[in-house]
């Protein structure tokens, strides 16, 4: 019997986990860390958290890993599939203007997908963006009340 | 036309071996700092959620955290969390999983596609009804029914005289699926049979079925959008006040004022293809998603005092 892991618990728990290990990578957390890096490393995690939870079904969250981590060398980079690149190409060629230019730089991976799917991956990139807010939010209420609480 | 089943599944091991690659980098374990993880996702991926749920108990059970972890939360408080997220609602996750079955049915032979036809539930309102009484037991109208179903959970709370509008919309939407079948079957008056024009069409369904499923997506966007939808489809009647978009800089209100807008004025002009006016939705959808992707981080303390050190540079307007 399989149970569903939702892909919220997914995300929270990549998340959660990797803020843990936050200050143990870079050194063995040598001196003081900036404030500055710290962000961008929970920024990363946080993106990071959110493309494992959509798992490899999506272009963007492929994407988006591939330019997070270092990219192997030895992996061919991902072409579009046959009848997308035609359709692709096909419509830069025509001249045809969706105005979908800049949806393509915001959503990773976009450059590279057909106007259907890039709607569909746009929709799906909202959907897991807006947990990825909620959930920091969250955790970011619950450790204020702590930070508080401690305080006194 | 690749045989569907040999491409289906090369993608899918494809996927698979890099997606493994990728979550297995350095960079992923350093910041997760556990080969758990690897193992969690060298499975193959129906069965990642049961390796998840262990991963998740032994460690939520250990409580032997580094006490030099200055973060003020521990995990059993974030076991809460992400409980009580997973209770809220995200019924959009079932909009996108039926967009997925959807996608992946047209892959599947007649018979995988009958099969799944018993398993949905039944449909939620007489759309359904009159769905199943026009079409036959074809591929084409379980993925309909699919369509329906996914059109009448993305969109629950419509007004009466939507539902009306959206009825009218499945009746006109169940023909052309009849036509979809690339066999020539008698068309339905005043519509072209030509092949180039049912592929156009059936293009152009796609596209706005996506739209439809964004609008509900991007809080703000169905007003701005319902004109431009009876616009282009001559079939749509929609009775409630519609906001006619003078300007595009009205979406300047909805988000933060500080991203400039980067797209381009819609042109007026439809284009030969026939597609929806994507550019207002895509304007909206992107100064959602800019203002949703620039501040991950709105919660973070130490990065606002970071930015009264001057260290992230931004507009001078925010605060400690």
């Amino acid at each position: 019997m399989k149970r569903n892991v939702s892909s919220t618990t997914i995300m929270a728990f990549h998340f959660l986990r990797s803020l843990l290990h936050l200050n143990s990578y870079g050194g063995g957390g040598g001196g003081g860390v900036s404030p500055l890096r710290r962000s961008l490393r929970i920024r990363q995690a946080a993106y990071t958290s959110m493309a494992v939870a959509a798992g490899p079904r999506r272009a963007w969250s492929t994407a988006l890993l591939r330019r997070l981590s270092p990219r192997r060398p030895h992996h061919r980079r991902a072409a579009p599939l046959r009848r997308n690149k035609i359709r692709v190409l096909g419509e830069v060629r025509r001249g045809v203007d969706d105005g979908d230019a800049a949806l393509r730089k915001v959503v990773p991976g976009g450059d590279r997908l057909d106007c259907c799917s890039l709607l569909e991956e746009t929709a799906s990139y909202i959907e897991f963006l807006s947990m990825q807010v909620e959930l920091m939010q969250r955790i970011s209420s619950r450790s204020a009340c702590i930070d508080l609480v401690r305080s006194f | 036309m690749a045989t569907p089943r040999s491409s289906a599944n090369v993608n899918e091991e494809f996927f698979l071996t890099d997606w493994n690659a990728l979550i297995s980098s350095d960079k992923i374990l350093e910041i997760s700092g556990s080969s758990n993880l690897s193992s969690y996702n060298a499975r193959s991926l129906p069965s990642n959620d049961s390796m998840g749920e262990k991963i998740m108990r032994p460690c939520f059970n250990n409580q032997s955290f580094p006490d030099e972890m200055e973060s003020s939360f521990d995990l059993s408080a974030a076991c809460q969390i992400h409980v009580s997220l997973s209770h809220s609602d995200f019924t959009l996750t079932n909009s996108c999983c039926i967009e997925r079955k959807h996608k992946g049915k047209k892959r599947k032979t007649v018979s995988e596609s009958g099969r799944v036809l018993p398993q949905s539930p039944s449909p939620k309102n007489a759309e359904g009804k009159e769905q199943s009484n026009v079409s036959p037991e074809s591929s084409k109208s379980s993925r309909e029914r699919e369509e329906m179903k996914q059109i009448a959970e993305v969109s629950p709370g419509l007004s009466s005289s939507k539902s009306a509008a959206k009825q009218a919309q499945l009746i006109s939407h169940d023909s052309d699926a009849l036509k979809e079948e690339y066999i020539h079957i008698r068309a339905k008056r005043g519509q072209a049979t030509n092949s180039h024009s049912l592929a156009e069409r059936v293009r152009r369904e796609k596209i706005s079925e996506r739209m439809r499923v964004l609008q509900n997506l991007v809080p703000g966007c169905s007003k701005f959008l319902s004109m431009k939808l009876a616009a282009v489809n001559p079939e749509l009647n929609f009775d409630n006040p519609h906001i006619f978009p003078k300007d595009i800089n009205v979406l300047g209100e909805a988000a933060n004022p500080g991203r400039a807008p980067e797209f381009k004025t819609p042109n007026p002009h439809l284009h030969g293809v026939g597609q929806i006016e994507p550019e207002i939705l895509m304007a909206t959808a992107i100064h959602q998603l800019c203002s949703m992707a620039q501040t991950p981080n709105v919660w973070d303390e130490e990065l606002q005092s970071a930015v009264q050190m001057g260290f992230i540079p931004q507009s001078p307007s925010s605060d400690g």
